[in-house]
């Protein structure tokens, strides 16, 4: 899997127009598109971005996305999908609508991991939480992709002004994921809209 | 002017500025073991394939198992020189010696090995935050086994010919039973390729890494084996000196 | 054309019931004896070296967590197995993986796996055990090496690129490239004459273990038709991928047909029994039969899901059918299907085994529906039957605003 992705950046590499890892310092700070604030209280990696990731998706990672990620996305609109997929592909991410129930946004994320190939996907638990200044909800769940190494993942979701806004921690389970967890539900509790 | 490479070659992708043959990166303040310490080789990932005319790389179990053995004798001479005693974990191959929570540390370094790897040796892959550090661990899996088993050092250790894990590779591709049958061409140049990674069992922390480039060399020999534990290991220098990334 | 099956089945050697005709005849397929027994050990170098990495393959399979943990499951199907060989194999290793595609595979050092796509499938155990005669085929005509072998001696022609390019590691890329199109091309032809040999081992077993030799061509029959209603519902073409010269894999269709001939030939020569054991197969997944559906259906190929839910409707539909079918609706959330959905869902509700969950997707849809009192009931409903519900912590807050 990673040496795909190094192939893909490879002839971008030689090309001289190779995107990096950026450093986010830690502080008050715009992301996917100035959609909303976060205030970080450490630094963090912000990860290239790579054909599956759509245009309202930003990630961040801390010891690389093999291990560990922090996703946000901003400010979808209604009809989009979480993942890039074809039209007429033969498993599908449902297309985000704004009357999107709990259970609805849950399938939505769980989707977005089944029709990459993980068969073996548990929800942990779903329930409300503050976002954004008003109600989201929030998915716990674990997953085994086929390499075998088991991964969490925490997502929160709230759907404003009929835009879809998330943000979703994901990491090894052996020691990952619960080490990013404090700093996350910082960020979450941090995340702010921008002011109308 | 740059080579073309071939893909699933990641490491080779190190010759781009300029090669350096043996790259180790440790944590700060890192001293390498003396004295008398307890270390175990974790199920030694090695396998040794012969380059075939068309470009295959076919995996031979009798040069495997002889650079296998090779390894872990020069290995343990090498724990010899610097004091303490070296136990071998093995892979297992039968149901009865499984251990899951083994199992489950090797899959985890495989991912912390492979972070490193592409984050430390690959330069556009580089993390700014870990820009003067090296702070990657495999934390309560690793603590918890030096606890159970009484061991101060764990030695994870990859050496093969073609950079690809063949074997995980087969697996996501059950449906094809492509790579099995040698459809997966991997094309290879006769490089050695290894990397070995040094975990501090009471921290749980990789303390000490390296991988190694090499187009000579023959781990199927005494001589060779000898040859590139050495440069693996014999190198190993305490944290003073400086870190390459 | 592609060599077809039935090449094998009138092939070498003296055989006992040969039809004489034209066309080429399906016979019963005494000539494809086994080349090993369950207990081979390889000798060659090149055999031993690919042992060793389905070695290495095994042992990451041994402790995977895709591995399934199912005794029952497990002894049925090495029942069907040992059944298809007519005696115990016990040095052959059977693993269950959590894979929703229709697959299963025969590693040549006697490990087999059989992904639970398969498992969500197949209508019987004559089906289940059609795909797992082929497997053995692949494994006693020792296909793998075969194949192996065939593959490294084209790869010889790479050689010059090797030399021009000079240097170690490097300058494969483009030159090789474009001469491995070629290769693989021929390559995958080859394969396919093995699948074809897969087969008709396959339907040999099938047949000399009483059952029903028909099932293989059915199971085909069924994949296609699956394929074809996903496609249906997707406005797009149904593709044989089978046919693209990529595919290791004889064309499906040639391959029911084939399938077919033969087993209507060995209907009217000899004295098969023809044992479907749907009941068999039925008791034997029950445990795990919303988990089965629950893997399809979550993959939103809603052609491919309704197909499954009609197949294992066939006995009639029942309150975890209908709330899977709702669930179909809902995931796809097309026009009209959020109607769809609250209707299969209502009407789960009414059967005796309705899931809990269907109560509760029950209540989702009243209240998108505006029927908000009724949609609180089953909301309620739901709490109360699975009070510790893992999102028993969201369905208490939307009941509670």
């Amino acid at each position: 899997m990673k040496t795909r992705i190094l192939l893909t950046l490879l002839p971008l590499f030689l090309a001289g127009c190779i995107v990096p890892y950026e450093l986010k310092k830690a502080g008050q700070t715009t992301v996917a598109n100035g959609a909303f604030t976060v205030n970080p209280s450490i630094a963090w990696n912000v990860v290239p971005k790579d054909a599956s990731r759509t245009e309202w998706e930003e990630v961040w990672t801390q010891n690389g996305p093999m291990l560990d990620t922090i996703a946000f996305v901003g400010g979808m609109p209604e009809g989009k999908t979480i993942l890039v997929q074809k039209k007429k592909a033969e498993k599908q991410v449902p297309l985000f609508r704004p009357n999107m129930t709990p259970q609805d946004l849950a399938s939505m994320v769980e989707a977005s991991y089944r029709v990459q190939g993980v068969t073996v996907f548990n929800t942990e638990s779903i329930d409300p939480v503050d976002f954004l200044g008003g109600q989201g909800i929030k998915v716990r769940f674990n997953y085994a992709p086929s390499n075998g190494i088991t991964k969490n993942g925490s997502c929160v979701l709230r759907v404003v002004d009929k835009r879809l806004y998330v943000m979703k921690l994901e990491g090894v389970s052996s020691h990952y994921f619960e080490a990013s967890m404090p700093e996350f539900d910082r960020l979450v509790a941090s995340a702010t809209l921008p002011k109308k | 002017m740059v080579s073309r490479l071939t893909p699933l070659m990641a490491v080779a992708l190190l010759c781009l500025g300029g090669c350096a043959t043996s790259t180790q990166n440790a944590t700060e303040g890192f001293h390498r073991p003396t004295g008398n310490y307890r270390l175990v080789v974790m199920k030694p990932d090695i396998s040794v394939s012969v380059l075939t005319a068309g470009g295959l790389t076919e995996p031979r179990e009798d040069w495997t198992l002889t650079a296998r053995d090779n390894i872990l004798v020069a290995l343990k001479a090498q724990q010899a020189k610097r004091g303490g005693s070296t136990q071998v974990v093995f892979a297992s191959t039968s149901a009865a010696n499984d251990d899951p929570k083994l199992a489950q540390l090797d899959r985890l370094h495989e991912a912390v090995g492979q972070s490193i790897l592409l984050h430390k040796y690959v330069p556009y892959a580089a993390l700014p935050t870990k820009k003067d550090k090296f702070d990657w661990t495999l934390g309560k899996l690793a603590t918890d086994y030096g606890a159970s088993s009484g061991n101060d050092y764990a030695l994870f250790l990859y050496a093969r010919d073609s950079f690809s894990s063949g074997g995980r590779v087969a697996i996501q591709a059950l449906g094809a039973l492509g790579c099995v049958v040698g459809v997966c061409v991997i094309p290879g140049g006769g490089l050695q390729q290894a990397f070995v990674s040094l975990v501090d069992l009471k921290s749980g922390n990789v303390v000490w890494f390296n991988h190694l480039v090499s187009t000579v060399g023959d781990i199927r020999t005494p001589e060779g084996a000898n040859k590139m534990v050495d440069t693996l290991l014999e190198t190993m220098k305490d944290a003073k000196a400086p870190k390459k990334s | 054309m592609q060599p077809s099956r039935r090449h094998f089945l009138t092939g070498v050697g003296a055989c006992a019931c040969c039809l004489a005709s034209g066309a080429g005849a399906a016979v019963l397929p005494t000539n494809l004896e086994p080349l090993i027994d369950a207990s081979y050990e390889p000798v060659d170098a090149d055999e031993r070296g690919m042992w060793q990495s389905c070695e290495r393959v095994e042992e990451m399979i041994r402790t995977s967590p895709l591995r399934m943990d199912a005794p029952g499951l497990h002894e049925y199907t090495r029942g069907v197995v040992e059944r298809l060989l007519g005696r115990p194999a016990p040095s052959l290793r059977i693993y269950l993986m959590r894979d929703s595609s229709f697959n299963a595979a025969m590693y040549p050092t006697g490990m087999m796996i059989v992904n639970t796509g398969l498992m969500a499938r197949a209508r019987n155990e004559a089906q289940y055990a059609a795909v797992l005669g082929h497997e053995s085929g692949h494994f006693f005509r020792k296909h793998t090496i075969t194949n192996y072998r065939s593959v490294r001696r084209k790869g010889a022609a790479m050689a010059f690129i090797g030399v021009a390019a000079g240097a170690a590691g490097g300058g494969w890329a483009d030159a090789a490239n474009v001469i491995n199109q070629a290769l693989m091309l021929s390559v995958f032809q080859f394969s396919r004459v093995l699948e074809s040999e897969a087969d008709a081992f396959g339907i040999m077993l099938m047949a000399r273990a009483g059952y029903a030799p028909n099932a293989a061509s059915l199971m085909w029959e069924q994949l296609i038709a699956e394929r074809k209603a996903s496609a249906e519902k997707r406005n797009a073409k149904y593709k044989d991928k089978s046919n693209s010269t990529y595919s290791t894999h004889p064309p499906t269709e040639d391959r029911m047909i084939d399938l077919d001939e033969t087993a209507a030939h060995l209907a009217r020569v000899s004295e098969t029994k023809n044992f479907e054991g749907r009941e068999e197969w039925l008791a034997a997944t029950r445990p795990y039969r919303a988990m089965l559906l629950e893997e399809q259906v979550s993959l939103n190929d809603a052609g491919a899901s309704l197909y499954l839910l009609e197949n294992h409707a066939q006995d009639g539909w029942d309150g975890v059918l209908r709330y899977y079918e709702g669930e179909v609706f809902r995931l796809r959330g097309g026009e009209g299907d959020d109607e769809k959905a609250a209707n299969s869902y209502a009407v789960a509700t009414m059967l005796p085994d309705a899931p809990a969950e269907a109560w509760r997707n029950h209540g989702y849809a009243l209240i998108k529906a505006g029927k908000l009192p009724e949609g609180r009931e089953a909301l309620n409903r739901y709490l109360t039957m699975k009070p510790d519900a893992k999102d028993a912590g969201i369905v208490r807050f939307t009941l509670n605003n």
